[in-house]
């Protein structure tokens, strides 16, 4: 028996092995038809792989890129009455070099005195576009003018002067003066031989300073100086002649070596509250234009950064997201049966770290973020209602209402009547088809400044690669059962994000509304091509590096 | 034809014209297993086509050098198998009926040496679609009992009862002579 069925078995397997084919012509067009398809699609993936680069390469430029923002910035660092040096003052007057920088911060009036003096011996020239004040003049007046100013924010050597000021009335230069606390070890001189070389100094300034009032009032008390090597020197050896009068030690620091400008610009919080750093140049002193430095080389922008500089920063963040899919047919709508979803927003976790590189007001990003879209489906067994009609015929009685068995008049009418008809199914499948990607997004973004607030908004796209099995199940057609399809592994996306961040120091938080919108499909079959859309609110913390 | 390394890179880059040659080459074991599952032609295009268009795709997946047939034989299989599963009613074709089991045959089949190949065909097209399946799997691809019930997802039983079937309407088609035999 055993031989017998593995006869049959064998009978028609060696059949099947014996078969010859031709291939037929309808064949042939086909699977050119199915060829072009799958070229078409090829080609597609191809136009948009290089775009994955892009955030490689930007992270590659800017690592390659030549920093040529070098400067040398000499801050003259004041503490109340103090200047310091690190050199001896005796060597100053050799020693500094053009392409040394030279810092100094003054906050009280000695300082004051002491860089219009520096101002002067180098022919410094203080630029305003509207008013010229001498720099004491300024200061005769600082107390008013700044009086919009809080007093935190003052300067400390801004508010001495308000003091005196206040107490000017009826005290003496010499009184005043002792307002002034000596805070550094150099201070080697008193205060009533300061203030008296103050006053000398004051008196014995020659140098022409434009002082810039600007409309919304003081934001920037020097703007520029131009100079040049000889004027450095000048400059240099008044400062080491103020020096010696006023026992007075000279502190310089050099930030960099390299420096091809010598600028003066406010520090501290750019303004009023500034101290001022003067860098060198060897080139550029003679030539700087006035209206150049009046917008650039001098830090008027609130905030105190220049407006030209670029920044770097990462994030890290994550959101709640919901999705959902936007369903297109190709070609066979009619038959289509595969609507009958619930829940269509799908809810889902994504979190993912950014990097930022931001210059002027333009914010680059880049980063990695994962995502899940997806929809929940629910393809059971229907039960339809239909109705069902029957037709009857009609019977007239006669008059003494005797049931007249010959039909005198058929009257067909239809009578509904309601019946349930399950319609059975083989399979079934309630759940959710879900997604995942790892994007890598590409923004551009505009920042703009309020405060301590930065809000920006953000155009992007995104490459999305999917990870994992990424299959969906769907019900396509009528009678065609459920059908399981992959994603996609590459999908390009676009984004919109409107980022509202609160500044501290170095960190910031922020919130990120965004929407996102798949460009290439997720799903592509004959029957249907599917994309999503994701929303969300992104939140996180950054810094600055 | 033999399919080296460089056909197949080529395949992979698109070059139409020997992806069609692949295609002629192919076109026999494709077809071969196609028309015992299906009994038109569009129905046999559809999958041999279809196979072939996986096949393409994952050509890369090939090694050059092995069996170049077994796995495009596997891979019509696989197509064969799905297209059947996408029949959302596909489980109720393999309900067990007595209504239409055939007599056991009263001629000994052994007689015959062989059956001529169409006359094969056409004897597996009087099968049951569910019947022709699992008959055309079990003695024909060489899948084992166990193999088919995990594939189709019916039980043990039925798939023995399927083969059971199979061997007596085949016996019996034999037997009544309706088919062309070569002795």
């Amino acid at each position: 028996m055993i031989e017998d069925k593995d006869h049959i078995d064998d009978i028609f397997k060696e059949s099947s092995e014996q078969q010859s084919f031709k291939v037929p012509e309808s064949f042939l067009e086909d699977i050119n038809n199915k060829l072009d398809v799958l070229d078409k699609k090829k080609k597609r993936i191809g136009r948009f792989w290089w775009l994955a680069l892009i955030p490689v390469l930007m992270v590659i430029a800017y690592a390659l890129w030549p920093n040529n923002n070098q400067t040398k910035k000499i801050e003259l660092l004041t503490d109340n009455n103090t200047v310091k040096s690190s050199k001896q003052e005796e060597g100053l007057n050799d020693s500094i070099q053009l392409k040394e920088s030279l810092t100094i911060s003054s906050e009280d009036s000695l300082s004051q005195n002491m860089i219009k003096e520096s101002a002067s011996a180098s022919n410094i020239v203080v630029n305003s576009a509207e008013n010229s004040k001498t720099l004491s003049a300024f200061l005769q007046e600082g107390g008013k003018v700044i009086g919009d100013i809080s007093e935190q924010d003052k300067p400390l050597w801004l508010r001495e002067e308000l003091k005196k000021q206040e107490k000017s009335n009826g005290l003496t230069s010499k009184n005043e003066s002792e307002i002034v606390e000596p805070e550094t070890k150099e201070e080697a001189f008193t205060n009533s031989n300061l203030e008296k070389v103050t006053e000398s100094r004051i008196s014995n300034i020659s140098a022409t300073e434009n002082v810039q009032n600007k409309e919304e009032g003081i934001s920037t008390i020097v703007d520029d100086v131009s100079t040049n090597a000889d004027d450095v020197s000048n400059d240099v050896d008044g400062v080491s002649t103020n020096s010696d009068s006023e026992n007075t030690t000279i502190t310089e620091r050099i930030e960099e070596t390299n420096s091809s400008q010598i600028d003066t610009v406010l520090v501290r919080d750019e303004t009023i509250e500034s101290d001022t750093i003067v860098k060198g140049t060897e080139e550029n002193v003679a030539t700087r234009e006035n209206s150049k430095l009046n917008s650039d080389s001098i830090s008027t922008l609130p905030g105190g950064k220049n407006s030209n500089e670029r920044s770097h920063e990462i994030q890290v963040f994550g959101s709640l997201t919901g999705s959902y899919s936007k369903l297109s047919l190709a070609g066979v709508p009619d038959e289509f049966s595969m609507t009958q979803m619930e829940d269509p927003l799908q809810v889902s976790l994504q979190f993912g770290a950014g990097y930022n590189f931001n210059f002027n007001n333009y914010s680059l990003g880049t980063g990695l973020l994962y995502q899940k879209t997806g929809e929940a489906v629910n393809y059971e067994t229907n039960s339809i209602d239909v109705q069902d009609s029957v037709y009857v015929s009609g019977f007239y009685l006669d008059t003494i209402f005797n049931p007249n068995t010959q039909t005198w008049d058929t009257v067909e009418m239809v009578i509904y009547d309601t019946i349930g008809v399950d319609v059975i199914v083989g399979q079934s499948f309630i759940g959710k088809n879900r997604f995942n990607w790892i994007s890598i997004p590409l923004n551009f973004g505009y920042r703009m400044n309020l405060g301590n607030f930065t809000f920006i908004p953000r155009v992007g796209a995104g490459f999305d690669f999917g990870i994992g099995k990424n299959n969906g199940i769907y019900a396509e057609l009528i009678d065609q059962g459920l059908i399981e399809h992959q994603a996609n592994r590459f999908v390009l996306s676009y984004s919109l994000q409107f980022e509202i961040r609160r500044n501290f120091e170095r960190f910031h938080i922020f919130v990120n509304p965004y929407f996102k919108s798949n460009i290439t499909p997720v799903i592509s079959s004959q029957v249907q091509t599917r994309k999503y859309n994701s929303w969300g609110l992104n939140a996180g913390i950054g810094i600055s590096l | 034809m033999e399919v080296t390394e460089d056909i197949l890179k080529e395949v992979e880059s698109g070059n139409r014209k020997l992806t069609l040659d692949l295609y002629h080459y192919s076109f026999n074991v494709l077809m071969s297993s196609a028309v015992r599952y299906k009994n038109h032609k569009e129905d046999q295009m559809e999958i041999v086509n279809n196979a072939f268009m996986k096949i393409v795709t994952n050509i890369s997946s090939y090694k050059p050098g092995t069996a170049y047939f077994s796995w495009i034989k596997t891979i019509v299989q696989r197509e064969i198998i799905d297209d059947f599963r996408k029949n959302k009613r596909y489980k109720e074709l393999f309900k067990m009926s007595d209504s239409d089991s055939a007599q056991e045959s009263v001629v000994d089949p052994e007689v015959y040496e062989s059956i001529d190949n169409e006359a094969a065909v056409e004897m597996l097209n009087v099968l049951p679609p569910a019947t022709k399946l699992v008959f055309n799997l079990y003695a024909i691809e060489g899948y084992k009992s166990k193999e088919i019930m995990e594939e189709l997802n019916i039980s043990y039983e039925t798939v023995k009862w399927h083969i059971k079937q199979a061997r007596k309407k085949l016996k019996s088609l034999i037997v009544e002579n309706k088919i062309p035999l070569k002795l």
